[in-house]
Parts: C-alpha cells; structure tokens; sequence
C-alpha cells in the first residue's frame, strides 16, 4: 500500500515537474539551447575560476580537510624571489615572442604575399605544419636535438670546424633561450597566417590608387598597409604574449624549470608548489597574479580593438 | 597466492610508479580508499598519512619471526609517534607500515673503462671504505684516458640528489643528517659538513670528472653512455637491471661481469664513522592499513591485518625476490635460494647495509616536500656555479618555513 | 614589369629585383628551417638504438621498422592511442552540439538576457586553461572524477565552448532569417529548425571549430598529466611523456613514438587546411 502510494507520489512530483520544466521551456525556449553548455561552462569553468581566490586564502595539502589562513598563502608565495624569477621569465619569453614571431612574422607574411597563389598555398601549409604538432613531441624532438653529446646542432657546428660546445638546455644562462627558439619554431608559421588574414582584408584598390599617386613600395607600407593592419596586429600582439604567460609545456619536457630556476616560469612555478611541494593554497595565490596579468591583457585587447574599429564592430 | 591460502578474497588496482603518490591520496580522501596500499616509508610520503590520521598502527601485525628477520633499519623507518610526522624512526613509536623490499643504491663501475684506464677493479669491488681522496686519484687516471670519470643525468634533478644524499651522510652521519632536516638538536642544513658535502660536488664538476654536460641529460642518457662504455663511474639503485635490459646494447655484459658496484667514497676527515654508515632507500615501499579499513569491521581489520602481514612472511618475500629480482627485507630469503651472478652481487648490498652501523634514506623519500624541492634546484645550481654555502642557506630557510608550517 | 620601369632608374630596378630575389629565399630557408627537425624524427625513428650515438646526422645502416611495432605493443602506444581517440572524439562531439545550441539561441532569440549571456560566453576567453589548474583539480577532486575520462572531456568541453560559441554566432549570424521563418511556417518547432536547417547550413562553420579544436585537444598536454594517474588511461601526450621516462635513453624508440602520436593531427591538417585556414581567418579579422 504504502509503496504504492509513495509510487504514485513520486509519480505525480515527476509528471509536474516534467511539465514546469515544459512550460519553461515553452515560455523561454532559449534556455532550453542554453542549457546544456551551461551545465558544463558553469561548473567547470566558471566555479574554478571564482575558485582561485577563494582557494587562495586556505591551507590545503590536497588530502583532508581544507583550513582558512588568510593571507598567509600571498605572504609566503610573494616573499619568494622564486615567483618573480618566474614572472621575469614570463616577461622575457613574450618580449622574444613579439620580435621572432610576431615580427618576423610579418616580414614572411609579407613575402609570402607575393607569391602565386600556388607557392602561397606552399608555404601556408609547411609554415603551419609545426603547429600541429604536439607540443610534447616538439620539445622532445628539440630536447634531443640540444644534447650536447650526440645532438644534431653540436654535431654540425663541431663539423664546421668550431670547437664551441654550447650545454643549450643545460646551461644557467641559455636554457630559456633556448626554450624560446623552439617556441619560435613552433608558432611562427601561425602567426604568418595570421598576418596573411589581415593582409587579405586589405583593399587592394586602396594600393592601387596610391601607386597611381605615385607613392612607392615602402611608402605604400608606411601609410596604409601597416594602418589597415593595426588590429590585426593589436591581436596578435597581445595573444603572443598571452600565449607567454601561458607557457608550461616546453619548460616542463626540456628542462623541468631548470637548472635551478634559470628557466622557471609561472605555470611550473604553479605546478611545483601544487603537485610537488603539495601546497593548493599557495599554488592558488600564484595563479591569482597570473589571472590578473593575463585578464588585463585581454581586456586591453578589448579595448584597442574596439578602439580601432571606431564603435562599427556590432 | 594469499587467496589460495586464506580465502579471503584480494581485489587490485595497479599503478605505475612516478603517478601512484597523487593517485593514492586522492583515494585515501574518500570512502573508496584500499584496505591496504603499498607506499614510500618517509615523512614526505607515509609521513604525512600518519599525521592526517589517514593510516592506522599496526600493533601485532607483524610475528616475532618477521622482526627478527627484517633488516633492523627497514623495521626502524615504518615507526612513528601517532600523528606525527617528525618522529619518524622513533624507537618509542609504532609500526605503520610492513616493510617489504629494499634498494641500495651504490655507485656502479665499468670494468672494461676502468681495466683500459689501468686502475684494479678488485680495490673498489663493494668497498665501503675507499675515501675520498682515493677517488679523486681514480677520477684523475680515468679523465687521463680520455673517459669521463663519473656520469650523471641531473636533467629531471632527481639523480644528483641522490649524491646529495650520500655525501651529507658521508660528511655528517645519519644522525646528523635526520637532525638537520627536521630541525631536532640545533642541527641545520648549514652546518659545515653538509657545506664540505655540496662543496665536494661541485669539486667534482670542476676538476672535470663528472660529464660536463651534467644538467643537460636525464637519467636514462648518462646510463645509455655508461653501459656503452664511454665512463668509469655512474649511480643507480639496485633495480639497475631493468634498465640494462631498456637501455644498454645487446653485447653489454651486465651485472658482474661488465659492471659491478662499490659504496660511496667515505670523508672520514669530515664524520669518522663516515665508513660504516650508508645511503640507501631502506625500506623501499611498505604496505600501510587506511584509516578506512578499520571502520569496516572487526572481521573485516583482521583479514586486512593478515593480509599485510602476508606481505612480511617468508613464503610471499621469497616469491617476490624470485619474480622481481630485486632484493626484499627478509635475509634469511637469500639463504634459501640458488641464485645466479647478478641476484648474488644484488643480495651482497643487503649484507652489507644489514651490516652497517646505520643506514640513511634518500632526501626526497626523507626531507619535507619544500625541502626537497628547495635541495634538489640547489643540486644544479652546483653546476651553474652557485656557491654550496648561500645555497645551503637557501634550503635552510625553505626547511625552517616548512617545518613551522606544519 | 611595373609600370614605373618606363621612367625607371636602373639601379633602383635592379635593388628591388635583389630584394624580390632574397626574400624569396628567405621563405624557402625558413622552410627548411621548419622542415628539418620533422625529416630529422623521421630519419631517427627508424635507427636502431646504437646508431643515435655513433653517427647522429647519417641515415641508418637498415630501416628498423620494428621500432614502431615495439612502440605500439610494448610502449602501450596502441592504449593511449585508443585514450585519445576516445576522450577527444567524446569532447569534440560535446563541443560541436552545446556550444552550436548555445550559439542557436544568442541568434534566434530575444531574450533580457541576450547580450549578458554572449558576454558571459566571451568570458571565458579571457581565462586561459593554466590558470585553472588548482580549482579544477581541486573540484575533479571533490567530484571524485580525477583518474577517469570525465575529468579530462568535461575540462576539454568546458575549454571549448567560448571559442566554438563565439565562431558559430558569427556564422549563425549570416543565415538569412527567412530560412527559419520558412521552417516555421511549415510547422517545424525550434529544435527541428536548429537540426533541419541551421546544422547542415553551418558544415563549413563546425568543420572550422572541429578541426581547430581537433589540433588543440589531441595535443593538451597539463591536464592530461594532472589529471590521470592510471597508465591504463593516459592520452597520448601523456603516455609520451611516461614513455620518455622509460626509454629516454633510447632515441629511436621514442622517435617512433613520437611519429606515431603525431600522425593524426598532421593528417588532419593536410587533409582539411582549407576549411583550417578559415578558421584562422575567421578568428582574427572578425574578432
């Protein structure tokens, strides 16, 4: 009797609330397309990254309970010069980025430009081809290269006739460039697409009633392909130094933050204190710096983009 | 083999070595946690789960005949004062763990580098008392015949801090050692003879024994060059096997008859009785109770308490040993068993930490995880020339900060 | 060949010519540049373990093809292989429905909300995965998903639908409303109109996000090492990474592994660059 009646109960909270959530869905169907992702975004991204601060003023060692300490977490991560080593890395990381990707970048885009559209098509496809690449692979195929005993660069520079032997990924003062040199590999190419996409929403009568003014190749340039391409390069700009303070992969593979620190950077500066030193707190305090940089960065974009749309981007 | 034995049924979850620590607390934080688990015996590891409450004592768990047979320092580091984690090896304290294999880790020699170099491989042969002058004479006729004296992958830092252990305990004493790291009796991490010991390294590196591209390799490289016959030297634990069988050619001869193992050069100038005390991991994994597995049950504990205790019985060590060739706690396994050259000169590093006066663990089995972290950076700066005092003072500040903050 | 050679000063001519000339070397040397380290992988994946150290630039005495039947079988490649396919397949599908679903309703309704929630979507562009690391942890954690393919699909969603919302609106944008209302008048309801008529017009769209998020998710690295422990589950960045601590010191397996991890995206790339070059485009010059 009873599980019946509850049966018939349950029954009847579940045909009306099948039927609210109908007539919601009927009233306000857009939450009915909405709904799902946000089941995923909320919870998953939207709660950790509110979580970072919160984690920040608790003490946990990633096993029991969580306590609250305040600030201790900020005091301790920030009286370690270890964390603005790491954020000096991060610095100079992007600085190089700017010039070798983004600016090298250009001046292939620029050449590449010129070409027919077969050729064009050519170096698209094998300047874009390190970037699909796993980012694993790429530092493990670099790692071996840089090995001072059987790599490929000491091998040909000892072949050429030098006895200079760099450590590259072992020494103090080359490791991070060396890191940065395969960084470079790797996104280069994408950033020359990138300069092509701007470059192709160019108007080409622009250019040609310029030459018929009589203004040269480099003048061309300088007044209206670099103007029109200001947005396109605020965006690349700033998502090449996003992309630096992001970086973790090719540290982690090649030199694991090392020798010493010469090569730490935030996000494996982040990962020690969380996963080694087991210490979530002052790990989250950390990530609290980075997420500020990285959300004024982006905010930044924001603003120069529209900026430079004039108020006509929808 | 417990099952058919007992009956009580056995269900596993296996892990790879380098994930199982993060696995394993995950597990421990819920109701699904194991029964019974296999984990490192030091504070950075079982350390910590007898702080959190997360393992229980095993009063009992272990027969007179299992303690009169387990090496005395494996028995010695599973011991803690309930829910804390500095008193580790307290003779006061309980067992929390059943001690189950052990590794040495000694510095290995090849002999064909040696033999061409001219210098008799009989003096080093298991010697614990080759100081450290003898060494660097050796070094020195080595790097004269054109090898490298000594190689070493410290790309993923761990491998250095392995020398770092053995010379603080060659120059200190394990006593010393212990004292420095959990802040106990006024030692510190600054103290001279752990100066003399990260000075000695970097001697090392200077006068140009080590590879000089020490920070530039990993592990399995330098083994790579070592078994390829290009150095004299190369440290590795006694599971060295596996990775002869990974790494070296097919016409290397392997454990004795291309390479065999000698102790780490002692400082008696430094620690007198630098000689008869060793570094090595002692206990290498032990099996721990959760928390969980005694609040299910009364019958339930027991079956867990005998199936740990499994774990220290001669029957189940000597299978290990047979299957896994690496050496476990229980000698009187190796009294049972004909054994082959490479089993023998293995079981020999057995005799002889059973032999020594006290054995010391690896740092980062034993030193809090800041610390560890801290030491093994400063294990190659060493080479980028950083100065062993100001890094010492480093590490001593990271440890002074862990310690207060737990 | 321009039209200013007619009055044209020679030297100059000739120093432009010398211009086009060098930078077209360039683009090819830079080529090489690119090209070199993958033929150099190539070439070592198919060496036999010794020869790394004897002769590293020559090629190999005799192809050892074995070495990438050693990586599949006993390297586990083939599991994590199998890993990847399924945690990245499961996300890829997830990304392309919700957040086409999502961007469905940002077009086809008015709603108060409208405008907050696109912002809200956008967002999330501005939190890069790394930064997230601890709290996901901490809440795979709680959730008690860590070590499980959960963990990694609901992140990898999760990372996903900014980007993929933010495209497909812009796309949603351009498909003339008529197409919907006609829809309607023949008695479609919304879900029908968003199957029937926006999917199959937007192909081009979420090829775009598909491929691009294909390249992404195949090659994450951070959360596939922090989030799976279990080497049964590993995808395979990570399962790289194990079998680099393995067999470090054995090139040529680990070159054959690395070819093996490699080869799907490459193909995929080669494959589809077109509609992957749109989604560059797409992403740049109309953000």
């Amino acid at each position: 009797m009873s599980t019946q009646k509850q049966g018939s109960n349950l029954r009847a909270v579940a045909s009306s609330a099948v039927a609210i959530t109908k007539s919601v869905f009927e009233e306000r169907p857009h939450w009915l397309f909405l709904l799902p992702a946000l089941l995923i975004y909320l919870p998953f991204l939207v709660i950790p990254a509110l979580g970072i601060f919160g984690l920040s003023v608790f003490q946990w060692s990633g096993l029991g309970d969580m306590s609250f300490n305040g600030i201790e977490n900020f005091v301790r991560a920030f009286t370690s010069d270890i964390v603005y080593t790491s954020l000096w890395h991060n610095i100079e990381i992007a600085f190089w980025s700017l010039v070798l990707q983004a600016g090298v970048g250009l001046v292939l885009a620029l050449v590449i430009y010129r070409f027919s559209d077969r050729w064009r098509q050519f170096f698209q496809v094998t300047y874009l081809l390190p970037m699909t690449l796993m980012s694993v692979a790429v530092s493990m195929v670099w790692g071996y290269m840089y090995n001072p005993s059987y790599g490929v660069l000491n091998t040909v520079i000892k072949a050429l006739g030098s006895d200079w032997s760099p450590l590259w990924i072992g020494s103090e003062s080359q490791a991070l460039y060396a890191i940065i040199i395969v960084a470079t590999w790797q996104w280069t190419g994408f950033r020359v697409i990138l300069w092509l996409a701007g470059l192709d929403s160019i108007d080409e009568s622009l250019l040609e009633a310029a030459r018929i003014d009589g203004a040269g190749p480099i003048q061309r340039f300088r007044y209206i392909t670099l103007p029109l391409l200001k947005p396109v390069a605020i965006f690349i700009s700033i998502y090449t130094i996003i992309g630096s303070f992001n970086s973790f992969v090719y540290v982690w593979v090649m030199t694991r933050g090392g020798p010493g620190h010469a090569s730490e950077v935030m996000v494996t500066w982040i990962y020690k204190n969380a996963f080694l030193q087991s210490n979530f707190g002052r790990a989250a305090a950390i990530s609290v710096l980075l997420f500020v940089i990285v959300l004024l960065l982006s905010l930044l974009n924001m603003r120069l983009g529209d900026r430079e749309a004039g108020g006509a981007n929808p | 083999m417990f099952e058919e034995e007992t009956g009580v049924p056995v269900e596993q979850t296996k892990y790879e070595n380098t994930p199982y620590k993060s696995a394993i607390s995950n597990a421990l934080g819920t109701s699904e946690a194991p029964d019974i688990f296999y984990i490192w015996p030091g504070p950075n590891r079982l350390g910590r789960y007898v702080q959190n409450g997360n393992v229980i004592p095993l009063d009992g768990v272990l027969s007179e005949d299992q303690q009169s047979n387990i090496i005395s320092d494996a028995l010695r580091g599973t011991k803690y004062e309930e829910g804390d984690l500095l008193s580790w090896r307290s003779e006061d304290g309980s067992t929390y763990g059943v001690p189950y294999d052990v590794a040495a880790i000694p510095i290995w020699y090849n002999k064909n580098v040696l033999n061409d170099a001219g210098v008799n491989t009989d003096r080093l042969q298991h010697a614990t008392d080759l100081t450290w002058s003898n060494f660097l004479d050796i070094c020195s006729t080595i790097t004269d015949a054109g090898y490298t004296a000594v190689e070493c992958g410290n790309r993923n830092r761990w491998t250095i801090g392995h020398w770092i252990s053995a010379f603080m305990i060659k120059a200190a004493g394990v006593d010393h050692y212990y004292n420095a790291a959990f802040g106990i009796n006024d030692a510190s991490l600054t103290d001279k003879p752990f100066v003399t010991a990260l000075s000695r390294l970097k001697q090392l590196y200077e006068d140009g024994y080590f590879n000089r591209d020490i920070n530039s390799l990993n592990n399995n490289e330098a083994a790579a060059l070592f078994f390829s016959d290009q150095a004299a030297f190369w440290h590795q634990g006694t599971w060295v096997t596996e990775q002869i069988s990974t790494q070296a050619p097919e016409e290397f001869g392997g454990v004795p008859d291309a390479m065999d193992y000698m102790w780490w050069p002692a400082f008696p100038d430094s620690y007198e009785n630098s000689a008869n005390e060793r570094m090595s991991v002692v206990p290498n994994s032990t099996v721990a109770i959760s928390a969980q597995a005694a609040e299910r049950g009364d019958e339930h504990l027991s079956n867990v308490k005998d199936f740990a205790s499994f774990f220290g019985s001669f029957d189940a060590q000597k299978r290990f040993f047979e299957i896994s060739g690496s050496p476990v706690t229980r000698t009187d396994v190796y009294e049972e068993i004909d054994m082959n050259a490479t089993q023998q000169t293995l079981t020999n590093t057995v005799d002889q930490l059973q032999s020594s006066d006290a054995v010391g663990m690896v740092f980062d089995v034993a030193f809090l995880p800041e610390t560890t972290e801290a030491l093994l950076s400063a294990g190659q700066e060493l080479f980028t020339g950083g100065d062993p005092e100001s890094l010492l003072q480093d590490v001593q500040k990271t440890n002074q900060d862990a310690l207060s903050n737990l | 060949m321009s039209t200013e050679s007619d009055y044209g000063i020679p030297v100059r001519e000739i120093g432009s010519e010398l211009v086009e000339k060098l930078s077209g070397l360039m683009a090819f040397v830079v080529t090489g540049i690119f090209l070199v380290p993958i033929g150099l992988l190539l070439v070592t994946s198919v060496k036999s373990r010794t020869e790394i150290f004897t002769n590293p630039l020559a090629l190999p005495a005799e192809f050892q093809f074995e070495n990438y039947a050693n990586a599949w079988t006993t390297g586990g490649f083939g599991q994590y292989f199998l890993n990847s396919v399924i945690v990245v397949g499961i996300s890829l599908v997830f990304i392309l429905l919700l957040s086409s679903l999502a961007a469905y309703a940002l077009v086809q309704f008015d709603f108060p909300a409208d405008n907050f929630m696109l912002v809200f979507f956008l967002a999330g562009f501005m939190i890069p995965p790394q930064v997230l690391l601890v709290p996901l942890y901490t809440i795979m954690n709680a959730l008690n998903l860590l070590n499980t393919y959960y963990s990694l699909i609901f992140a990898y969603i999760a990372f996903g639908l900014p980007f993929s919302v933010f495209l497909l609106r812009q796309f949603f944008v351009t498909i003339p409303d008529t197409y919907a209302e006609a829809a309607r008048m023949d008695g479609c309801n919304e879900l029908q109109v968003f199957f029937r008529v926006y999917l199959p017009l937007s192909m081009p769209a979420l090829a775009a996000v598909a491929i691009y998020q294909f390249v992404f998710l195949w090659n994450e690295f951070l959360y596939a090492i922090i989030f799976i422990t279990d080497d049964t589950l590993r995808t395979l960045p990570a399962g790289l990474m194990a079998f680099q601590g393995q067999y470090s010191g054995d090139w040529a397996q680990l070159a054959a592994g690395i070819v093996i991890a490699v080869t799907p995206t490459v193909i995929f790339f080669l494959l589809f660059q077109r509609q992957f070059m749109r989604g560059i485009s797409m992403g740049t010059t109309k953000g």
